[in-house]
């Protein structure tokens, strides 16, 4: 056998195996879609109100606070953060920052963002535990909406994943998540009851974590 | 073809790869201590070298876009920089294959090395996430979130990973067709010295 012959026979023989390989795959695979890891936490299947969008207009009163590196000193603690009047995604009114008296967790999360999927579960046990303060509102920020995206629509993603605090839609130019110094998801801003940075944090965090976190940040408003 | 058919196929396909490039590692050491069979099928292999590595770079080609533009899996940045590696190894090697120019690789190797070394390290932080940031960009999601995880392991960085060094071990594991004689497909051999002997 010529040497070209012996090649073209390799070649056409690893295209054989190839196809072989495809056809294992469809034998062995279900039918049901793949399971990307940036799927849905576990929680009940809940339908979607009608008329829902999944982006709604951003007001934002006061300066932005500046972009939050975690690799240096956060200088917005103690910084003003702005008001940022919303809407959830049936339009009912939602606002972050102020001086209304009570502290608040501001939680930025994108429904395509594996990181944020890992942080709402632990985000649901620590409540479950107990572990957020009752004196502490949370509100989540749906950001960063992507059509192409896994989990979309976002609304029902929320729905679906249990999130039990209010969740404010941000506009296409996460104009929420920007005015408040977000740069990567899942974001979370402790403000005081003067509406006051005690604390920011970027990056999926464990339900003690968070809860250690919280803990210091509230424990610095006392101070 | 739905997404998980494709990621056991693509999975399936990379650990063939994988262990096809193992063999061929194994056959080289067993030719280096002078089994005959050994280098003989090597050789045959050999001959092959740059059509089954442009075969490597096209099907990762087409499995990186079908898993971006048809599974809407959204590239990270490391992802990214991998495909810029992949991407052109396909035609450099289909070129390469066609002329039968032994010298291609050492116009693929330096590519395949970097693709290889960003997948490395791609591969570690989907491992060991703490390396890294833990976070999405407003632009794209984060280098250590995987999409799925194949038989426990193979991730799209390991595929890729797989895929470059598998290039390598095809482009540069030689069997020479006779153990005591010079590689007449290596262009490091002195062509007189090649000459002289026939």
């Amino acid at each position: 056998m010529t040497p070209r012959n012996r090649t073209l026979l390799i070649v056409a023989t690893v295209i054989v195996l190839v196809g072989a390989l495809a056809g294992i795959s469809v034998l062995l695979s279900s039918d049901d879609p793949g399971e990307p890891v940036a799927s849905v936490p576990e929680g009940g299947e809940v339908t979607l109100p009608e008329n829902v969008e999944e982006n709604q207009p951003v007001e934002v009163i006061g300066a932005p606070l500046p972009s939050y590196d975690s690799g240096a000193a956060d200088s917005a603690i103690a910084m003003p953060a702005p008001v940022v009047n919303g809407a959830s995604f049936d339009g009912t009114a939602v606002s972050t920052g102020g001086n209304d008296g009570r502290p608040s967790m501001l939680v930025y999360l994108a429904h395509w963002c594996p990181h944020c999927n890992d942080e709402i579960p632990e985000l649901i046990e620590l409540q479950n535990r107990n572990g957020i303060p009752e004196e502490l509102d949370v509100i989540g920020i749906s950001t960063g909406v992507d059509s192409n995206g896994p989990n979309y629509p976002p609304s029902q993603w929320m729905l679906d994943t249990g999130f039990p605090w209010p969740v404010m839609a941000d506009d296409e130019q996460a104009t929420a998540f920007l005015a408040n110094g977000g740069s990567g998801f899942p974001y979370s801003v402790l403000l005081d009851g003067d509406g006051n940075v005690l604390s920011r944090s970027s990056g999926s965090k464990s339900a003690e974590d968070i809860a250690a976190w919280i803990q210091e940040g509230l424990a610095g408003a006392a101070a | 073809m739905s997404t998980e058919t494709a990621q056991l196929f693509f999975s399936l396909l990379t650990v063939v790869a994988g262990l096809g490039a193992i063999g061929l590692i194994v056959l080289r050491v067993l030719a280096g201590f002078g089994n005959e069979s050994a280098a003989r099928f090597g050789a045959a292999i050999g001959d092959a070298a740059t059509w089954l590595a442009f075969l490597v770079a096209a099907t990762a080609t087409l499995g990186s876009l079908y898993f971006s533009e048809i599974a809407d899996f959204v590239p990270c940045r490391l992802c990214w920089f991998q495909r810029i590696a992949m991407y052109p190894l396909a035609p450099i090697l289909l070129v390469g294959a066609i002329r039968r120019d032994p010298g291609v690789r050492w116009y693929a190797a330096p590519i395949a090395v970097i693709g290889a070394a960003i997948a490395g390290y791609h591969t570690l932080i989907e491992w060991r996430p703490e390396l890294d940031t833990g976070t999405c960009e407003l632009t794209g999601p984060s280098c250590t979130a995987f999409w799925f995880r194949e038989f426990g392991f193979i991730t799209l960085a390991t595929m890729a990973l797989v895929g470059f060094l598998t290039i390598l071990t095809l482009l540069f594991v030689r069997f020479p067709s006779r153990l005591d004689a010079p590689d007449p497909n290596d262009d490091d051999v002195d062509r007189n010295e090649l000459e002289n002997e026939s």
